[in-house]
């Protein structure tokens, strides 16, 4: 790459989908580089739909984009997908492929030229670009009957109203079913419970395994759909196995449902990127960066405060799901580095902070604008097009955080993902895209800054 | 006798439903009328304070009569309150003058209180500041204004009221001297004339209901839509379910032989329908929600003012929430009424000396209520203007003030008036006769887990049940279709994300008993009214779960865009529709051709289920 020297030492601030691809394409340039991501909020993962959406809808058009390369040239330009060009998107898109598509544990799919249409836990549309294969059977836009099975002892999905409102909009037949899951939870919500319980394939009361009992309840009422859809809960760890597995009880294709939150694909995107990270050799540090050093307009090192992290449906002893207890001894540790990334995500998780009618930029207190009185962050209508949503950190072309003036903030700070601002990402359906890119530009950028 | 008036209360609060409830235990045939859900006005925006003492009632408020009336709560509507006490301090910078003032005057009323130093206070309650001086225990208690309006209209639905919601007078028609008939329109949509301040927007969405004709397919309230559940194919097997539609809006005459204005805030309005004028004092009042409940005594600060309106700093711990209040000032029409992100600052920063642990709350809501007050002082706070007698035009009686803990004295005394009308003499029972149950029974859907828990949960902020949700649905006194009476029923979307996680499951619920046009209409209804008093705190932390909904929303549910119809081909459906002049292709028609199909991928490249060879 170049003749540049490379920086050896990176760190990145955030362990979201932008931060581990930033890291990860770093080390790609730059294998001989330390690269640091500093994870503050892996939890975040249960937000995640587990899929990449590059770009679902621009403004000049009603419904969904089917080819969201394409659009890209109709997104304002200096939204971060028309800065980089949607060349670079389809690196980005072929790097994220090169990680994940022939995954033993978590195969993505996906054309990376037209866009997909999934379901919504409510029964909608929405269209996205790479998935999941265990998403691959609940494509709305591939013609085939398929039936929808939820499960009495959870609210995530109601089975009827989803199959119903997909029947009323698709050119086939979506038919729909609520069972029982084979086992009683111990605690509620049971969405975690039961998808350890597919994981281990523990046996029922009556000593069936419960991916055969579940296939049991569930064949009965199967007709000749090629097609099963389940909540978003069969397996954490062995996913792919149980879906297998399913599959050739039922002799159909089954596929999962995204609930809303906790969303399981999210969490197995993470566990596996997290797997990634450790492979390519790059650390990853609990904690959340509470100070920093500058000298002559560099960031010279991080102060982290570091936790540490129990249960939170890791613990499979007994199946019970704990809530995730976050401590912290209050030790902390500076780490230096040439290069960083601010990669912390924007509001919802906690990369910005709102307090008493000032947003700031959490780590590296970059410049936010937003406007003086916060009843014009929001809109009056609880879905309308929020200025909140648009807040985030402003850059150059080069996703350098800047001052209103435009000058960069400090020469060795990169930012990606949706730490940016000026762009409302969940409208537009293009997070996703706008993650992989900006964590391929930076994570490249920030290695090759050196001298 | 065998002749049984008819009376119609207007005003489904605390007090239209107390006054329901007194007049059919007393044998007269009641119906009660109310714009919204119930709640919706006053009611839902208030402490929940049974006060002990009448100087944080409206003025000249007789205290033996407060304190009658908080026991008499306690007995008959045991189940809506908890006994936490409370506390009256002073802070060190408060005048110890004033003070003094007031604790004569306790005990000029024979108030039963308590004196304590400022280390003895926080002994009671641990999160007040070191700066509190001194304070005076008063045995305050705390009661949900929601369940007891709920428990007031249950009593009086099981005694033969008729109650119902989501109706709006429009009319009330004089003629001779005499009020006649009333022309109620009831709007049973989910969004129908909802109890807002902003009376425009709840009038425009009964407009445009009507003018739809209630089509079920499109949202009435303007939002996006989901698609209609009916389906256009036939379905194998056929069986569909018989959706339950809402009835359609309809307009109506109430013969009623007298009629109770009992709309608060809004008595003024509602008594120009008839011609007549009533003055009425209004004000604003701006109460925060916040998150992280650090209290468990009601705390409020001593701070007279000139005005007759009492103001003082409280907070009030209501479960996980606590509720800090408050900034007060008077306005002309209730549609003033709002809250603004400046007063979210200055509510914390009054409160915070008192109970520092506010500082760490989040606070979720701002919510402004309408409070109303007779211009003159009475001794239970509220004046009885009689149209017979101020504007020679017999049957009707305007209410104008009371309060929550004075309501059921109110209430019985616009009883006995009433009673005496028509000459029947039958005594008051209200306060023997416990209210009913608010508690709804739950349906049995409910399941209990091996460690108790009752599952499935559907708002798992404040631990609410299908049963729960489907047993609020039921009950009888309810709208159908509107999520607001579940919500003050169960608490359900009260709690730390407003119903940001629970909303659309909530609303699922209503499926298939309603379409799925009329679930989605309910949800986004609901939605809107969580967001109101969301808005003006989004100034803080709250800000983040606010976003965070939103990209639930906008992504995950997609609810942003509008509805879609899939095709198998866009270009033919053009096609076919030109050829068959009938048909029209809608815009948000999408063709499938056009979309990955899940054949055309990098990765695993055999072909899907059902199109393999076998």
């Amino acid at each position: 790459m170049g003749g540049a020297a490379n920086m050896t030492r990176l760190v990145v601030v955030g362990a979201g989908i932008e931060g581990c691809i930033a890291a990860l394409r770093a080390k790609e340039i730059a294998p001989e580089a330390s690269v640091q991501v500093i994870s503050t909020a892996p939890e975040r993962y249960e937000y995640e739909t587990g899929t990449i959406d590059v770009l679902g809808y621009t403004a000049e058009k009603e419904g969904p984009v089917g080819l969201p390369l394409f659009e890209i040239r109709k997104l304002p330009e200096d939204h971060p997908c028309r800065l980089t060009g949607r060349h670079t998107v389809r690196q980005a898109l072929g790097f994220f492929g090169d990680l994940l598509d022939e995954d033993e544990t978590l195969p993505y799919v996906g054309s990376d030229s037209r866009n997909a249409l999934v379901a919504t836990p409510d029964g909608g549309v929405r269209p996205t670009s790479r998935y999941p294969a265990g998403m691959r059977g609940g494509l709305l836009s591939s013609r085939r009957d398929m039936r929808i099975v939820g499960f009495e002892q959870m609210t995530y999905l109601d089975a009827e109203l989803v199959g119903d409102r997909l029947d009323a909009i698709t050119p086939y037949d979506v038919t729909s079913t609520t069972v029982e899951f084979p086992l009683d939870p111990t605690a509620s919500p049971p969405l975690r419970e039961f998808a350890v319980a597919l994981d281990e394939n523990r046996e029922t009361p009556d000593g069936t395994p419960v991916r055969e009992a579940l296939a049991e309840t569930v064949r009965p009422v199967l007709d000749i759909e090629p097609r099963v859809g389940f909540p978003a809960m069969l397996g954490l760890t062995e996913h792919e196995e149980v879906r297998a597995d399913l599959e050739s009880l039922l002799q159909a294709e089954v596929f999962e449902l995204s609930v809303g939150e906790p969303s399981l694909p999210g969490i197995r995107l993470r566990n596996r990127l997290f797997e990634l990270l450790e492979d390519g050799g790059i650390e990853r540090i609990d904690g959340s960066v509470v100070d920093f050093e500058t000298d002559s307009g560099t960031i010279q090192t991080i102060a982290v405060e570091k936790t540490s992290r129990e249960g939170g449906g890791t613990s499979r002893e007994d199946g019970r799901t704990s809530p995730e207890e976050v401590t912290s001894d209050g030790s902390r540790t500076r780490i230096e580095g040439e290069a960083f990334i601010l990669a912390a995500g924007g509001l919802a998780a906690g990369g910005l902070t709102a307090r008493r009618g000032e947003i700031t930029e959490s780590v590296f207190d970059c410049h936010v604008s937003h406007p003086e009185n916060p009843l014009e962050w929001s809109h009056p209508d609880p879905l309308g097009e929020h200025q909140f949503a648009r807040f985030g950190v402003e850059t150059t072309a080069d996703f350098q955080p800047c001052g209103p003036d435009g000058e960069v903030l400090y020469d060795n700070l990169y930012a990606a993902g949706t730490v940016l601002g000026g762009y409302d990402f969940a409208r537009e359906h293009s997070r996703g895209g706008v993650c992989l890119v900006t964590g391929y530009e930076t994570g490249k950028d920030a290695v090759q800054s050196g001298e | 006798m065998g002749y049984t008036p008819h009376v119609l209360v207007i005003g489904g609060g605390v007090l239209g439903t107390g006054i329901a409830r007194d007049l059919v235990i007393r044998g007269l045939d009641v119906t009660l009328v109310e714009r919204g859900a119930l709640t919706a006005g006053t009611t839902g925006q208030s402490y929940g304070i049974l006060s002990s003492v009448a100087q944080f009632e409206p003025l000249g408020v007789d205290t033996k009569l407060v304190m009658r009336e908080r026991t008499t709560l306690q007995e008959i509507a045991d189940h809506c309150i908890e006994n936490t006490g409370g506390l009256l301090v002073r802070h060190s910078d408060d005048s110890a003058e004033q003070f003094e003032q007031l604790q004569s005057r306790l005990d000029a009323a024979e108030v039963e209180y308590e004196h304590l130093d400022g280390e003895h206070a926080q002994d009671i309650e641990p999160a007040l500041s070191s700066s509190v001086a001194e304070a005076l225990r008063v045995p305050d208690v705390v009661v949900d204004p929601l369940r007891l309006t709920v428990a007031n209209a249950r009593s009086a639905h099981s005694y033969g009221a008729r109650i119902r919601t989501h109706t709006e007078v429009t009319e009330i028609a004089v003629e001779d001297g005499t009020v006649g008939s009333v022309t109620v329109e009831h709007d049973p949509s989910p969004a129908g004339p909802r109890n807002r301040r902003h009376s425009d927007s709840g009038r425009q969405s009964s407009d445009s209901v009507r003018s739809d004709g209630g089509t079920p397919g499109r949202s009435s309230s303007g939002g996006p839509g989901r698609g209609s559940g009916q389906s256009n194919k036939s379905v194998p097997g056929a069986g569909k379910p018989q959706f339950r539609q809402p009835e359609q809006p309809s307009v109506e005459e109430i013969d009623a032989d007298y009629i109770i204005n009992a709309t608060g805030p809004w008595a003024r309005e509602v008594a120009a329908l008839a011609g007549f004028e009533v003055d009425v004092t209004l004000v604003a009042e701006t109460v925060l929600t916040a998150y992280g409940n650090p209290l468990e005594t009601v705390v409020r600060r001593w701070m007279p003012d000139k005005e007759h309106l009492t103001a003082s700093t409280t907070a009030v711990s209501r479960g996980e929430t606590v509720l800090l209040g408050s900034t007060r000032r008077e306005i002309s029409t209730p549609e003033e009424a709002s809250a603004f992100p400046d007063e979210v600052e200055r509510i914390r920063n009054v409160v915070t000396p008192l109970v520092p642990a506010v500082e760490e709350t989040r606070i979720l809501r701002a919510d402004c209520g309408v409070r109303s007050y007779p211009d003159v002082e009475t001794e239970d706070g509220c004046l009885l203007v009689d149209h017979g007698e101020v504007d020679a035009c017999w049957g009707m009686t305007t209410v104008i003030g009371g309060s929550l803990t004075t309501h059921r004295h109110v209430a019985e005394r616009v009883a006995d008036d009433v009673c005496a009308k028509f000459g029947i003499r039958r005594e008051c029972q209200t306060d023997e006769i416990p209210t009913h149950d608010s508690e709804v029974p739950h349906q049995d859907s409910d399941r209990q887990s091996q460690s108790g828990d009752e599952y499935p949960v559907v708002c798992e902020c404040q631990s609410v049940s299908r049963g729960a949700v489907r047993g609020a649905l039921a009950d009888e006194p309810s709208t159908d279709a509107d999520l607001d009476e579940v919500r003050i029923r169960t608490s359900a979307g009260m709690g730390h994300c407003q119903g940001g996680r629970c909303a659309h499951r909530l609303a699922a619920e209503l499926y298939p008993d309603y379409d799925a046009a009329t679930t989605n209409d309910a949800l986004d209804a609901f939605v809107e009214g969580r967001w109101e008093g969301q808005r003006p705190a989004l100034g803080g932390e709250h800000l983040r779960q606010a976003m965070q909904t939103y990209v639930v929303s906008a992504v995950t549910m997609n609810r942003t865009t509008p509805d879609v119809s899939l095709v198998p081909s866009k270009t033919d459906e053009v096609r076919e529709a030109v050829d068959d002049e009938e048909r029209t292709t809608s815009k948000n028609t999408v063709g499938l051709a056009g979309f990955d199909d899940g054949q055309q991928q990098r990765g695993r490249d055999s072909p899907p289920w059902g199109e393999r060879p076998i």
